[in-house]
């Protein structure tokens, strides 16, 4: 604050405590004059008693009078009360002006006054503390530029083995600090140029992996469509297995019905068989029968064969005893020769009668032979077909076998070829993968490159420091 | 021929009246001519019982009509003296109780003869003495038939020696 500024500061208010004064002691009689108006214009303008309007002139004067009284204390308390705070205000002003030698000098007991020498020595005790705080600023700006200078090398320099000076002030823990970092950033730039080198290599080594990793992907999608189209063959390779196994199962359902068939046919041919059998049997004891009849007539042909020669014999000696009886025996000679022709007659016809008989027992003899055999072969017709019979039902058991496992067959074709298509669908999702892991691994690839600049850079960058002294 | 034919033609056949034919019969390998008017009854199956001590060309005993009549074998093939019974077809000659057999090769048969046979060769058998008169067969020359006295055959044969073995 300026002297002008605090005088004009300390007249206004002045002025201000001394209009307040005025207004304190004028405010009671101008507020009973106001009432006393008013009291009189709420009385119609009639002119009032006389006594009233004494009273409103007396209260006019008693107001007059305080205020000249006013004035009046108003002077004696600015010249008693205002006059250290003026002191004090003029000192401050000095101070304000780089005048720390400036003081109240204020003595006495009044409360302004103890007040200016409170004033006076927190000035002093402020201004010794001003220059002990000179004095450390200035070592403290020392240090600063110490550090300054030391970092500044380091940053000039990227020498990160410089050292900064260690004080014994507040910037030595600073410095420390500055130390300690740099020290640690050292040792962490001496890993980030390991972990460089090792990311750098390593990067290298991504690289090379994704090129192989590209190549693999690329031989994986090449062998991932051979294997699709593969697959599509197997599936339709199934599909037509499948079909072919139907196919069987039908005709192994159509064996297995017609061998059921053919059992039946072959049980009535067996039972065929037997009824033949039995008949030929029935048969062959009839011609045996016949035989046995035949050579009954046989027999009956032998005797009467017996009795054609006795007749003939008889007949031939009835002529010889005719011709030996001479003319005598000429009509006996005629009877005998009429029984020696009935004789002959039966003889012949006997004879003819025992080849017939004889040809019917060789006839029948070779029909029993013959009918043997028939019953011989019927036998064994009968064993093959029971044979037969057996074997049918063997293949009748393997067919139906066979037509389960046929039907098993189809079933799992069926069961394959839905895999196949199920497959078929997870090759083209791995193609796609293959194909989606093949355009990856060349963005992987790209940026592997930029990671190994980067790696190169951040090498670089790190070589740049200085981080021992060899 | 059927049997019923046979037969029937055999019943219709009208009778031919013809002479009185000769009957032959073959006897010890030689024809010989039956005598006629001699009574000659063929048999066949005469059970002929064995005569011990008997000549050579007995064989044995048969018998006919109650008596019994001497078997002889002109050809000499039954062995003599055999004790066991044997059946032969005999030709009989001669009546009843006064007869003799033979022994035949074959039944007698009805015969044609020829012409006779004077220089024909005697046949060389041991009745040879008991034939004569040769005769010839008008169905076969080659055949020479030989008439007989059956007494005389019986004597020759009854006294024929003992055949060679």
């Amino acid at each position: 604050m300026t002297g002008i500024g605090a005088s004009t500061s300390e007249h206004r208010t002045a002025m201000v405590a001394r209009a307040w004064l005025i207004g304190v002691a004028l405010a009671p009689p101008l507020l009973v004059l106001l009432f006393g108006l008013l009291l009189r214009a709420s009385a119609g303008g009639t002119p009032g008693p006389a006594a009233f309007d004494l009273l409103l002139i007396a209260l006019g004067v008693a107001g007059a009078l305080g205020a000249v009284l006013a004035m009046l204390l108003s002077v004696l308390f600015e010249s008693r009360a205002l006059a250290p705070v003026r002191r004090i205000r003029l000192t401050l002003a000095e101070l304000s002006a780089g005048n720390f030698d400036a003081r109240s000098g204020l003595r006495g007991q009044l409360a302004f006054e103890r007040m200016g020498q409170d004033f006076d020595a927190l000035l002093d005790d402020r201004v010794s503390g001003l220059e002990r705080a000179a004095r450390d600023s200035e070592e403290l700006n020392d240090s600063v530029i110490e550090i300054m200078q030391a970092v500044g090398e380091i940053a000039t320099r990227k020498d990160l083995t410089v050292r900064v000076p260690i004080t014994e002030n507040v910037t030595g823990a600073i410095a420390d600090a500055l130390n300690l970092l740099t020290e640690e950033t050292r040792r962490v730039l001496i890993n980030v140029r390991a972990v460089s080198q090792n990311v750098a290599e390593a990067t290298i080594a991504v690289k090379g992996q994704s090129d192989t990793a590209s190549k693999a992907a690329a031989r994986e999608q090449r062998e991932v469509e051979l294997a699709a189209r593969e697959l599509a063959a197997a599936a339709s390779a199934l599909d037509a297995i499948a079909s072919r196994a139907r196919a069987s199962n039908e005709a192994a359902e159509r064996a297995v019905g017609a061998t059921a068939q053919a059992m039946n046919t072959v049980a009535e041919t067996v039972r065929g068989v037997a009824r033949s059998r039995d008949l030929i049997r029935e048969t062959e004891k009839r011609i045996k029968r016949l035989g046995e009849r035949s050579q009954e007539i046989g027999q009956v042909v032998s005797i009467i064969q017996g009795i054609a020669e006795r007749t003939g014999i008889l007949a031939l000696n009835a002529s010889m005893h005719a011709a030996a009886a001479g003319e005598a025996g000429r009509s006996f000679a005629v009877v005998a020769d009429e029984v020696k022709r009935l004789s002959e007659s039966a003889r012949e016809s006997t004879f003819q009668i025992g080849r017939l008989v004889t040809a019917i027992q060789t006839e029948t003899h070779d029909t029993v032979i013959a009918m043997n055999h028939a019953i011989a072969q019927v036998v064994e017709i009968s064993r093959l077909a029971d044979a037969s019979g057996q074997e049918m039902r063997r293949t009748q058991d393997e067919t139906e076998a066979l037509a389960a496992d046929v039907r098993d067959i189809a079933r799992t074709s069926s069961d394959q070829a839905k895999v196949g298509v199920a497959l078929q669908e997870r090759a083209r999702i791995i193609q796609e993968a293959s194909g989606e892991t093949a355009r990856q691994l060349s963005l992987q690839a790209n940026e592997t490159l930029r990671l190994v600049d980067s790696a190169r850079a951040l090498l670089d960058e790190v070589s740049v420091f200085k981080v021992s002294d060899s | 021929m059927a049997l019923s034919e046979a037969r029937a033609a055999s019943m219709t056949r009208p009778s031919p009246v013809s002479p009185a034919p000769s009957f032959g019969a073959l006897v010890g390998g030689v024809h010989l001519v039956l005598p006629a008017g001699v009574p000659v009854v063929y048999l066949t199956e005469v059970a002929v019982h064995p005569l011990a001590a008997a000549p050579a060309r007995v064989i044995g005993l048969m018998q006919m009509q109650g008596h019994p009549v001497v078997v002889l074998d002109p050809s000499g093939v039954t062995p003599g003296g055999a004790p066991a019974l044997r059946r032969h077809a005999v030709l009989v000659l001669g009546a009843p109780g006064d007869s003799g057999a033979l022994r035949v090769d074959e039944p007698p048969a009805p015969i044609a003869l020829g012409d006779p046979l004077p220089e024909a060769a005697q046949p060389s058998c041991v009745f040879a003495a008991a034939l004569h008169d040769p005769v010839a067969d008008s169905a076969d020359p080659a055949r020479v038939w030989w008439h007989f006295v059956p007494a005389r055959l019986f004597e020759v044969l009854a006294s024929a020696p003992q055949r060679a073995s």
